[in-house]
């Protein structure tokens, strides 16, 4: 530890964030320098002066009644729930789709939430598209030859969905494409994987939903092929979205 | 597992509850919620407030940011920091959406620093007192939030989160969803910062004295001080 490392690591050390070790080797420099204890002693003074400084305001009385009837409009919040009803694009056999029959899914913890959060980052990371505001067509020819399964464009009944453009990606260890779509303004990304990547999800007829951070990750499999759907549209937006 | 299930108006059914919370009722669910997080209503204001620099934009967002977290209960795992997991959708809500109407200046780069102010304002004694002394007398309440308030809401974000709020730098990675080194810098960078206009500001009114001549042993000092990276200095230590 020397006069450098004090400058460096002078706020690590009062945050108390340094290690036993650490700590203790800093100390026993800051005791013996007369130059890095006037710096310590400078910057303990400025964050116990800040501590001090009154920043914690108290909200308005009339915040938490506004919170408490916002909550009301509300629906329950749902968890992993399954909703029979289908994305509008998946084939189902004519019979089946007749009876709502409410499943619940356990999903296991691995694949899916990993799926979710992956594609969360992807959808916020706003990266270029690899093909810009094509025909459904011309995205499936360009990615053809590019990943190793076919790649279904999801049909959405809702006319204000404009396919922007699509691009490479992967969820775990496969290979995946997302497609960008704006819904109302709102930025919808459509993965489209291998199932595999979604090994918990499996059953047909559900969607699995999960938020990851103020995102919504609605993921199912279908005819084959897996899809994660992530968008800060709220659960009901986007279930009318997918489901027609 | 038992199931609560109830019918909404369009006929269907859904489960308003689940696994995590162990079987409540959406009433209960409601409750357990209000319990946990509502105690946090002022810290979360006194956050929102300095993100928004508003009353009421700071009211919207802790409103909107509550919603949120209500939603994505479920997300939240009982037991674990739910004051760091509401900060973490307070400040998510607030770059996501008030950023987009407002068009917020964005963090271009964390280069930003001032470099006027170092610590060793002058190498000699002020009357008989250190001049960093005289600075940390000077300020008052009103100047600090000005000069917080005039930092970008990132490096604002990590000193409140730390200083204010006391939140461990892996905390603040995780509210403010960067790497700790990130965190570790942006505080330095902050605080840095803060205290340039702070002593920019002190110059102005008199209340300390111009630096007379150039520090050469601090000037080195702060070459050096780039990266705050605890990593580098652990292996550096090692190979001593």
């Amino acid at each position: 530890m020397d006069c450098r490392d004090v400058d460096k690591f002078v706020h690590a050390y009062l945050d108390g964030e340094f290690v036993e070790d650490d700590r203790v080797a800093f100390a026993a420099h800051v005791e013996s320098c007369a130059h890095c204890r006037r710096i310590v002693r400078f910057e303990q003074g400025f964050k116990q002066r800040l501590r001090d400084c009154d920043l914690r305001e108290r909200a308005p009385t009339r915040l938490q009644a506004r919170i408490q009837s916002a909550l009301d409009q509300e629906p329950a919040p749902v968890v992993v729930v399954s909703w029979w009803r289908r994305p509008a694009w998946v084939a189902v056999p004519a019979g089946m789709a007749a009876a709502a029959v409410l499943v619940v899914t356990l999903v296991s913890p691995q694949d899916s939430s990993v799926v979710a959060e992956q594609s969360v980052r992807w959808h916020r990371s706003g990266l270029p598209m690899d093909v810009q505001g094509k025909q459904d067509d011309e995205i499936r020819r360009f990615f053809r030859d590019k990943v190793p399964f076919a790649v279904k464009l999801p049909r959405f009944h809702d006319p204000s969905a404009k396919l922007v453009g699509a691009r490479l990606t992967n969820l775990r260890e496969h290979q995946a494409v997302c497609l960008t779509y704006l819904v109302k303004g709102q930025r919808v990304s459509v993965f489209v994987v291998d199932p595999q990547a979604l090994s918990d999800v499996h059953d047909q007829r559900n969607v699995t939903w999960r938020g990851v951070r103020g995102y919504n990750v609605g993921m199912f499999v279908s005819g084959g092929t897996g899809y994660a759907v992530t968008s800060e549209m709220d659960r009901k937006n986007l279930v009318r979205l997918i489901s027609h | 597992m038992a199931l609560f299930r109830r019918k909404t108006k369009e006929g269907s059914t859904r489960v308003p509850f689940s696994s995590g919370k162990g079987g409540l009722s959406a009433r209960q669910l409601r409750v357990h919620f209000e319990a946990e997080a509502l105690p946090y209503l002022d810290a979360l204001f006194a956050m929102a407030l300095r993100l928004t620099r508003d009353e009421r934009d700071a009211e919207d967002l802790v409103q909107d940011a509550m919603v949120r977290a209500y939603r994505f209960f479920d997300s939240y795992e009982s037991g674990t920091n739910i004051k760091a997991w509401l900060f973490r959708i307070l400040t998510n809500t607030f770059y996501n959406d008030i950023r987009k109407t407002k068009n917020i200046k964005r963090l271009e780069s964390d280069a930003e620093t001032g470099g006027h102010f170092e610590r060793f304002i002058s190498a000699s004694s002020v009357q008989g007192r250190f001049a960093e002394d005289a600075l940390l007398d000077s300020l008052t309440n009103e100047k600090i939030k000005e000069a917080i308030d005039s930092l970008l809401p990132e490096f604002a974000t990590v000193v409140i989160l730390c200083d204010v709020h006391g939140f461990s730098y892996k905390e603040i990675a995780e509210i403010a969803d960067c790497p700790v080194g990130t965190v570790m810098s942006r505080l330095y960078r902050a605080r840095k910062q803060l205290q340039d206009k702070l002593y920019l500001e002190a110059l102005e009114r008199g209340v300390i004295q111009p630096k007379e001549t150039a520090d050469p042993e601090g000037d080195e000092v702060r070459e050096g001080a780039e990266t705050t990276d605890l990593t580098s200095y652990r292996r550096r230590k090692e190979q001593v």
